[in-house]
């Protein structure tokens, strides 16, 4: 019974770990896409487009790539839990369908929190100096 | 009502940028009139200040004193909600580089400040590209556009929401001579309806115009 509660909160850990890295990877990606698009965030805001609008097109990026990056982890795990499957002892993996929903509501949170300090990095754009420098 | 024909007045406007611990005065308490569809072209040197002025008075930029009155409102003293609407509604850039979304197609990005102003109106973007001459071309992406036709398409873009000012910067810039005479054409035929300040290096481009401003040095030698 220690084991099996052991064995539990190692996967915890594991999976805060994996999650927290996750969010940074995520805002690493959201950081690189907004400078590529500086030219385009620019044009953006001189054609008329709020700060909402902006920092809502980012957010809604992060939570793509959230829902994106969630269901292809889920599917991975799923498959590789199979896969191990003949190697483990007195523990029989399947998938838990019924984690899905929650497994994406965290992946769109997460997403979202990464794209904070990008979306802050979009609001401090200046769109003469962006549009004169390209 | 106000009897000032003057719908942009230029007030001791200054900017200073800040190079590392340096100070530099861009433009030295410029004062300028331009009244309602005027076509005005701005010439000057390299870093004499004509792009730093329009984008003051496109309010892409702030002046570090003076200030912008559009039909006698200073839109200097506006919040940046109220700069977003001005932006919108009130001017449209087109810039030497075209500044097209390469991803969207010419229909999407003359479409994109009616999505921003939440006035999706298809009628509105159809006729700015029929006005340009790209009805024909409206699911083509920019790189799929001569440069003549991408600049084109950024004029659509810029007189969609119909506005009272149109800013160019070296609208003809990136073009060969047959192709900026055409752009000259079309700004010109813009000038009923639409108060046209236009940068340019090239004077014979400046005749167009109904008066050319001189900068120098930061300074107005009209």
């Amino acid at each position: 019974m220690a084991v099996v509660e052991h064995t539990q909160s190692s996967a915890m850990a594991v999976s805060l770990i994996t999650l927290l890295v996750s969010t940074l990877t995520v805002a690493s990606t959201m950081l690189a896409s907004v400078n590529e698009k500086l030219k385009e965030i620019g044009i953006m805001r001189a054609v008329g487009a709020s700060n909402t609008q902006v920092v809502s097109m980012l957010f809604f990026e992060g939570a793509i790539i959230g829902i994106v990056g969630g269901v292809i982890g889920f599917a991975i795990g799923t498959v590789a839990s199979s896969l191990a499957a003949p190697f483990l002892v007195s523990v029989t993996p399947s998938p838990m369908w019924e984690i899905l929903p929650l497994v994406v509501g965290i992946c769109i949170i997460t997403g979202m929190v990464a794209s904070f300090v990008p979306a802050r990095r979009a609001l401090g754009i200046d769109p003469a100096e962006v549009l004169r420098s390209v | 009502m106000s009897d000032n024909l003057n719908l942009i007045q230029v007030k001791d406007v200054t900017k200073k940028y800040r190079l590392g611990s340096n100070e530099v005065e861009i433009l030295h308490g410029i004062n300028l009139e331009i009244m309602d569809r005027e076509f005005v072209s701005i010439m000057g040197q390299s870093g004499s200040g004509k792009t730093t002025l329009m984008n003051i008075i496109g309010m892409l930029d702030r002046p570090t004193d003076g200030s912008i009155l559009i039909k006698d409102i200073d839109i200097t003293k506006k919040s940046q909600k109220e700069l977003v609407e001005f932006r919108r509604r009130t001017v449209g850039f087109v810039f030497q580089q075209f500044h097209l979304i390469p991803s969207l197609t010419a229909y999407e990005n003359v479409a994109l400040p009616l999505v921003f102003a939440g006035d999706r109106d298809d009628d509105a973007v159809a006729s700015a590209l029929e006005r340009v001459g790209l009805a024909h071309r409206m699911n083509h992406k920019p790189v799929e556009l001569s440069e003549g036709e991408q600049q084109r398409v950024a004029i659509a873009r810029a007189v969609v929401m119909k506005p009272k000012i149109l800013l160019a910067d070296e609208p003809t810039g990136a073009l060969d001579t047959t192709t900026g005479s055409m752009i000259i054409s079309l700004l010109k035929s813009l000038v009923g309806e639409i108060t046209v300040i236009m940068v340019t290096h090239n004077r014979e481009l400046a005749e167009y115009s109904d008066r050319i401003v001189y900068l120098k040095d930061g300074n107005i030698a009209e």
